[in-house]
Formats: structure tokens, sequence, C-alpha cells
């Protein structure tokens, strides 16, 4: 779905668990796009197809999935990364934070380049902020886009909840403070990592914000 | 004349052992090597892997005698000599202070200084080395659009830092040997 020029989200509907994915198109040189999370090849519970769902998704919106140059992956769990094992034999290079590398690696991934907290420039004019976001995994990462003011939040952020801090490396303590400092952005589109009791696309300065201040309250 | 005619297993057994070609000192030793310097590398990894303490290694390898405990010493300092990495420094550190504790000289300060100095200059070199080449692979990232100050290359899977480290390796290898040398030396002979 597109929500406004270069700036695609693709939410999961699937009765399995997967992730929602976005897409930034247009943005590298050559017209190529950037893909972030593109969950899992195929569900494990359910055997949906879910990279296919999503390709299609991204053909129904206009675009050439073959041309898709970079993947970003928020985290380095198998239900946002799986499918980039796959776009990286289709000639796309992968990027994720180092501390979540090891993560990918076992999923059969290897890292093109690894992204850390600061600027993320595309084709030179492009600009997206890259947020170290540690908590539900060491290595997480969010994006910020100031243009529009749209944050790809991952799994730290849900609609009125928040991602798992059990799993290993998790901190709930980091997740807290991850959060904090993406509360503080001037936020207006918001993506959340699943469609958790919603669709996970919030919208609006207000209804973000809201979410925001719930979440903090009892986190 | 049926009672000569049945033979017992044992005398069977024994009667293959006498036709067998007799071993030669050589082949001997060989066995024995091959028998007991298993039972010292397994020693040495158990302290690598922090299952056994520094006290317990000349214990432990003290439990076979003569040739066989010669043998088994041999085997537990190689694995612990082999273990010193200039990659691996917390593994080394442990190797290190297992061969002077095996040596009987509690505390050798030239070795620790020694290994200190080497892998001092390694991880300046390396990281140098690192920097430099990350340079190139940030202008090959940019050639496809992609840069900034979140971008990090990944020097593992770039080819130029991997032979450049690999040279790095080969430069340092030799002073690195005769460390690991002279700790063997010291280590076998005090047992």
């Amino acid at each position: 779905m597109k929500v406004f020029d270069r700036f695609h989200v693709y939410l999961w509907n699937g009765r399995d668990n997967n992730c929602n994915s976005c897409l930034f198109a247009g943005v590298l040189p050559g017209g190529k796009h950037v893909l972030v999370d593109p969950g899992h090849f195929v569900t494990p519970a359910m055997g949906e197809s879910a990279l296919e769902r999503l390709l299609a998704g991204i053909r129904r919106d206009g675009l050439d999935p073959s041309a898709i140059g970079l993947v970003i992956l928020t985290h380095g769990h198998p239900d946002h990364v799986e499918g980039a094992v796959d776009l990286a034999r289709l000639g796309a290079k992968v990027a994720l934070h180092r501390e979540d590398g090891e993560l990918f690696r076992r999923m059969g991934g290897e890292a093109d380049l690894y992204l850390q907290d600061g600027t993320l420039e595309l084709d030179g004019e492009f600009r997206l902020d890259v947020l170290h976001s540690p908590g539900h995994s060491p290595g997480h990462i969010t994006l910020y886009w100031p243009e529009r003011k749209v944050l790809v939040a991952g799994d730290c952020v849900f609609y009125r909840s928040t991602g798992r801090t059990d799993f290993p490396g998790g901190d709930a303590g980091q997740l807290r403070r991850s959060i904090e400092r993406m509360a503080a952005l001037d936020v207006e589109e918001l993506l959340c990592g699943h469609p958790y009791g919603h669709s996970g696309f919030i919208r609006g300065r207000e209804e973000v914000r809201e979410n925001f201040r719930i979440i903090l309250t009892y986190l | 004349m049926e009672e000569e005619g049945i033979k017992s297993a044992l005398e069977l057994a024994m009667e293959r052992v006498s036709k067998l070609p007799e071993l030669s000192a050589e082949e001997i030793a060989e066995q024995r090597e091959k028998e007991y310097r298993p039972l010292g590398e397994a020693i040495g990894h158990r302290y690598l892997e922090g299952i056994l303490a520094v006290g317990e290694l000349a214990p432990e390898a003290g439990r076979h005698e003569g040739d066989s405990g010669r043998i088994v010493r041999r085997g537990l300092v190689g694995c612990l000599s082999g273990a010193i990495e200039l990659e691996k420094p917390a593994a080394a550190e442990r190797a290190l202070a297992g061969l002077v504790a095996l040596a009987g000289k509690g505390d050798d300060g030239a070795a620790a200084s020694d290994w200190g100095r080497l892998l001092g200059e390694y991880e300046e070199r390396r990281a140098a080395l690192a920097e430099e080449q990350a340079a190139g692979a940030r202008l090959r990232l940019a050639a496809l659009g992609i840069s900034g100050s979140a971008v990090v290359p990944v020097m593992e899977r770039d080819e130029g830092y991997r032979t450049a480290l690999a040279a790095l390796r080969r430069e340092f290898e030799p002073a690195l040997e005769r460390l690991r040398s002279r700790l063997r030396r010291e280590a076998e002979t005090a047992g």
C-alpha cells in the first residue's frame, strides 16, 4: 500500500506470526528500492507463503521487486529476516546492526554492511536516521525519516504494547530507554513490527503520542 | 586326537599374535604417542574451557608416570602453546598462565611482557589496516548510493582486508612462535 510518495507499507494479515514490512521506493541509484524487514519466507506453523505475498503486494503497487537494491533488517529474529536470505541471492544488499549479525548468520545470511546510530544517506539526497534501539534484541535498530515524520519501530513498539524482552539478549531497561528516545521524536506515521490487535500502522501525531504515553505508563 | 584339534579362543588369539611381525622401537613409540598424547591434549582443552583451574594442570598430567607421563605432558603443553594466538587473546592469556604454571615459575613476568608487547603491536597494526581498508569499502558502498555516518562496512567479508590481515598475521608469526617455543621448552623440561 502506497502511503505517500516514496513510502509503501505492507501490513501482514495472515493467520500465522509474521512481521509488517515497508519499502522506500526509488531512493537508490537507478530507481532501486529499499525494503525493510521482509519477514518469513514461509511462516513456520501454517506454511503461509509470506515472502511471495509481500512481493505480490509490491507488484500491485506498480513496483518491481527485482529492483530491491537494499534490505534493511530492524533486528535479526527469523520472523523479520528469513526472506532477506532469498532476496540477497537475487542481488540485494543486506544491512543490520553488527550486534544482531550472528542471528542473521544462523539463518544462513551474511550482512553486506552494518548500520549503527547515525545518518543513512541514499543516493546522496534521501536521508534516514538510524537509531540503535536495543532491548528486544541487542542489535535492534529503528528508522526515522524526518522529512515525512515516519518512524519504523520494528519490535520495540506495538499498538498499546511493546516487544518481548525474554529472548536471548533482551533487556527491559534498555527497551524502555530506546522507547523514550523514540517518543521524543516528532512522529506522524508509526509502523510497528507486528499487527498485534491492530494493523500495527499508527497514523497521526496525536494517536502516536497517545500510544507512547500508554506504553511508557506501564513499562 | 580330537582334543588336540580343538583350540580355545585364547590359543587362537595367541597364535595370531605370534604370526604378527615384531614392532620396531619407532613403531612402539609412535603407538604410545598416539595413545597418550590425546590424554594430555584433553587436559589442555578442559583447562582452556575453564573446567580445570591452573593449579590442577600439573596434578592431572602427573597421573601418568614414566614415558607415558612425558607424552601426556607433551600433549598438554602442545595444546596450550597452540592456543597462543593473537586473534584470541583471552584464550591465549589463559594458555600462557597454564604454561608458566607447568614450568613451575609461578609468575613469569618476561613471558607476559613479551606477549603483551606482541599483542599491543598487532592490535594497533590491525586497527590501522581495518581503517585503511574500510575507506575503500565505504567508497564501494557509496558507488551503490549507500553512505552516511550510520554505515559500517563489513570488513570480515572484504577480500582486500582479509588478504592484508593474513599477511599481517604471517609477519607476526615468527615472534609468536619464538614465544610459544620458549614456553613449551620450559614447561616440558620442568616436568
